[in-house]
């Protein structure tokens, strides 16, 4: 589905064949979707931050498991679409990250671990 | 003041040390790397070689992250650890003492037994130095010869034929991963490699590299035939960096051999990474696990035990492996592996072994089952995916294309959910294999 027919321009049953235009669904627009990651599939790579148009570094979101929150995201799918491990994806949004702020801190240390008992 | 001290700054040793760093504040913390570079992505490479990354990118931690952390990063070797005295060695005769000491010094790749190995022109994908070499001899090349059965060696022929050289693969069988596609998926990628501009050859190996003036000039096949080229690349397989523990009484196989608290046989060595051998419960043994997210995990979990031992306590982290998931990107097609899958679609009840697949290791290996392996397939436009059974329940999966299963199929095989009840229906030939995987995970949930 093409962000121009999404935007409202042209007819609404226009068919367009635009494979280069990552699939942005519909609520990714409306604000109701965010990139979401699977931190257990990134590898670290660093695909995703070199795609994006505006600069959001978005491994340091999805290593961590954390949705894109970072403000400046357009949400244009470029990241989702090039990440080689399918790692990133369209899910629900959440308003902030766990410190309420909206963008990552790249050199944070990890949250600590749960301890299993030891058995 | 507990003095940590990690030799190897990929995946596992830096995970490590930030979880020393959150757990002791005034910990002193050494990182010793063998490369001149911050952490990288290893498997980035793959996409470095290709032209999706740029080197600065791949690079994935920052040196303000080292400062802020008070993570002592030194590019110099280790060249001998003291086990009793509790020391580190480094070349210029320098000691390190450490409470916890951790082995991450990963695995490289297997150095060409053939006749011409070493000449100049032989690569491998190991590293970041191998990668700028892929890069510049790849674009001055105007052929090059790739061996090796694994996913790094797709990725190192993709990475050539981006740079621009003519690119050979070559296969001992007679199609892409016989022993774990079947028929039609092989079709897929082969497909998309000749897109890519690569020329498979099935059934052929390398005899031996021929060289001139100590370059490679091409080689010469089992079957006699002959290519010419200034590249060889090669993959065949890693082996984990045992050259400090060799001479160690510290238990080894391939690998460092560690409990579930990433423990060597030594209490406060640990290892963690491509150079740990954990046990895995489908197996039941011990076995190597070079993937990435396994390193992080591993790497963690050793962080976590190393501060207990500093302090003198008992480790608390349990560590448990998986089962293998290796996800990659080959010309273009998303692709999934989960567990153990078996080579065929296996129409009924074969007694074929499922193989597990891993990176790195040519060999293969099987976990024992009471009753044979079956498969059930289901294959739609270019998705496809496969399911392998034993024993009431799912083993392995195997996905392309469409990844939207690989979640559910992870939960499936890793909680050994009990299929039983449904084994029949899954595996009927005409079995919508999406929506039964998706029902059982609702229902297991």
């Amino acid at each position: 589905m093409s962000l121009f027919k999404l935007l409202g321009f042209g007819p609404d049953d226009e068919e367009t064949d635009n494979d280069d235009f990552p699939d942005v669904p519909e609520g990714a627009l409306k604000g109701l979707l965010q990139v979401a990651a699977d931190a257990s599939r990134c590898v670290q790579c660093g695909v995703c931050g070199y795609n994006c148009p505006v600069g959001i570094q978005v491994r340091e979101y999805a290593r961590r498991g954390e949705n894109v929150t970072d403000s400046r995201c357009i949400a244009c799918g470029l990241c989702v679409q090039k990440c080689p491990r399918g790692t990133l994806r369209w899910g629900p949004a959440v308003i902030a990250r766990p410190d309420f702020s909206l963008e990552v801190d790249p050199d944070a240390l990890p949250e600590m671990l749960e301890v299993t008992p030891n058995t | 003041m507990s003095k940590y001290v990690i030799i190897g700054n990929g995946a596992a040793g830096v995970s490590a040390a930030e979880v020393i760093r959150r757990r002791d504040p005034q910990g002193n913390v050494t990182i010793l790397t063998e490369e001149k570079v911050r952490m990288y992505s290893r498997p980035g490479l793959a996409y470095l070689i290709n032209g999706q990354v740029s080197e600065e990118q791949v690079i994935t931690r920052t040196e303000s992250f080292y400062e802020q952390h008070r993570l002592k990063l030194r590019y110099e070797p280790a060249t001998h650890i003291d086990l009793q005295r509790r020391l580190v060695y480094l070349e210029n005769g320098e000691s390190l003492p450490y409470d916890a000491l951790l082995m991450a010094t990963g695995a490289g790749a297997v150095r060409p037994p053939f006749v011409g190995g070493d000449l100049d022109g032989v690569i491998t994908l190991d590293n970041i130095a191998d990668a700028r070499e892929v890069i510049s001899r790849g674009r001055r090349a105007k052929s090059a010869v790739v061996v090796g059965g694994g996913i790094t060696a797709m990725e190192l022929a993709e990475g050539l034929a981006h740079q621009r050289a003519k690119t050979h693969l070559l296969q001992r069988r007679n199609r892409i991963w016989e022993k774990l596609f079947d028929p039609q998926e092989s079709a897929i990628i082969e497909e998309q490699m000749l897109h890519h501009g690569i020329k498979v050859h099935y059934d052929e190996e390398i005899e031996e590299i021929l060289g001139k003036g100590g370059k490679v000039a091409g080689v010469r096949l089992t079957s006699g035939a002959e290519l010419p080229c200034q590249i060889v690349g090669v993959a065949i397989g890693v082996r984990p960096n045992m050259g400090l523990v060799k001479a160690l009484s510290l238990e080894q196989d391939r690998g460092i051999l560690v409990n579930n608290h990433m423990q060597s046989s030594v209490p406060e060595l640990f290892a963690a990474g491509d150079v740990a051998q954990v046990y895995d419960r489908w197996t039941q043994q011990h076995h190597l696990d070079v993937l990435w997210p396994s390193a992080i995990n591993e790497g963690r979990a050793a962080g976590y035990n190393m501060v207990d031992v500093a302090r003198g306590k008992n480790p608390a982290y349990t560590y448990e492996k998986g089962s293998p998931f290796n996800a990659a990107l080959l010309f273009g097609v998303h692709l999934t592996v989960i567990g153990q899958i078996s080579g065929d679609r296996g129409e009924d009840g074969d007694e074929g072994g499922a193989f597990f697949m891993s990176r790195g290791s040519s060999q293969v290996w099987t976990a024992p089952f009471r009753t044979g392996v079956r498969s059930a397939w289901d294959h739609e436009g270019p998705n496809s995916i496969r399911l392998a059974t034993a024993e009431g329940r799912i083993i392995g999966a195997l996905l392309m294309g469409n990844q939207e299963l690989a979640d559910p199929l992870r939960y499936l095989v890793n909680t050994e959910v009990d299929i039983s009840n449904r084994e029949e229906q899954i595996l009927r030939a005409d079995a919508d294999l999406p929506a039964l995987v998706m029902q059982l995970y609702a229902e297991a949930r």
